[in-house]
């Protein structure tokens, strides 16, 4: 079983780390507050995904697949803390604590709002 | 471009495995695996962005392989949400805020290290 939970989550690791990769990649997202949002965008959607599967009657492979697979592959906390940093090394620290916030913040009320949602 | 997207999809298939593989060894009531993870990955992320900021050859195919590949795929946002809103539901405040707190501050110091670490190795040279 751990054998087959690790392969299942890490085919579905390939798909959500391949969709981050297309995802950042997209152009527009740079420029609209002079740091790019596709990480934040990625994380808050991906907490409300996570929150819809773990909510959901799906069996552990799929949860599994879905949840830690493509949810967890989709989502990256080491690119949102350098992201962090990088923002108050450019002698920005309020935009750092704003995204900081931010992240975390609209990414549990995203999960809250999923898991009611789930549960209505 | 379709190489680089073979790439991710490489990468992200390990890094899935050796994370899944940990959470599933290590489960535990404070989620410490996930903030190992997390932790490890940050500073990992601060030594692979600097050493590709100092590298004066193009290293753009090595932060697409270990950064955005590997350590992007191997840490975990949602994760780390999920546990924190557990805690607030099981009324454990104190927990979810020191899980909260440890994370970032120490995922914030210990990435501004490896930067300071590949910055004193690459000066060593």
């Amino acid at each position: 079983m751990l054998i087959k939970l690790t392969f299942i989550s890490a085919l579905g690791t390939a798909l959500g780390g391949e969709a981050r990769y297309l995802i950042s990649r997209y152009p527009h997202f740079d420029r609209l507050f002079g740091f790019s949002l596709a990480t934040i965008l990625i994380n808050i959607i991906g907490s409300f995904l996570l929150a819809i599967v773990l909510n959901s009657s799906l069996s552990l492979p799929w949860r599994t697949f879905f949840g830690s697979g493509i949810i967890g592959g989709l989502t990256t906390f080491s690119t949102f803390i350098l992201e962090t940093v990088n923002l108050s090394t450019k002698r920005q620290r309020q935009k750092a604590l704003l995204y900081l916030v931010s992240s975390v913040l609209l990414s549990l009320a995203a999960f809250a709002f999923a898991a009611w949602l789930m549960h209505k | 471009m379709l190489r680089n997207s073979v790439i991710i999809l490489i990468c992200a298939f390990f890094a899935g495995a050796l994370r899944e593989l940990l959470e599933l060894s290590f489960q535990s009531p404070f989620h410490w695996v996930t903030l190992v993870i997390n932790l490890t990955g940050a500073l990992l992320m601060g030594m692979t962005y600097e050493y590709v900021e100092l590298s004066e050859e193009n290293s753009g195919i090595f932060s697409l392989i270990v950064g955005t590949g590997l350590i992007g795929s191997f840490t975990t946002f949602s994760t780390f949400i999920s546990e924190i809103y557990a805690f607030i539901r099981q009324q454990q405040f104190l927990l979810a805020l020191l899980y909260l707190v440890s994370s970032t501050v120490f995922g914030i110091l210990l990435l501004i290290s490896g930067k300071k670490i590949v910055r004193v190795m690459k000066h060593a040279d």
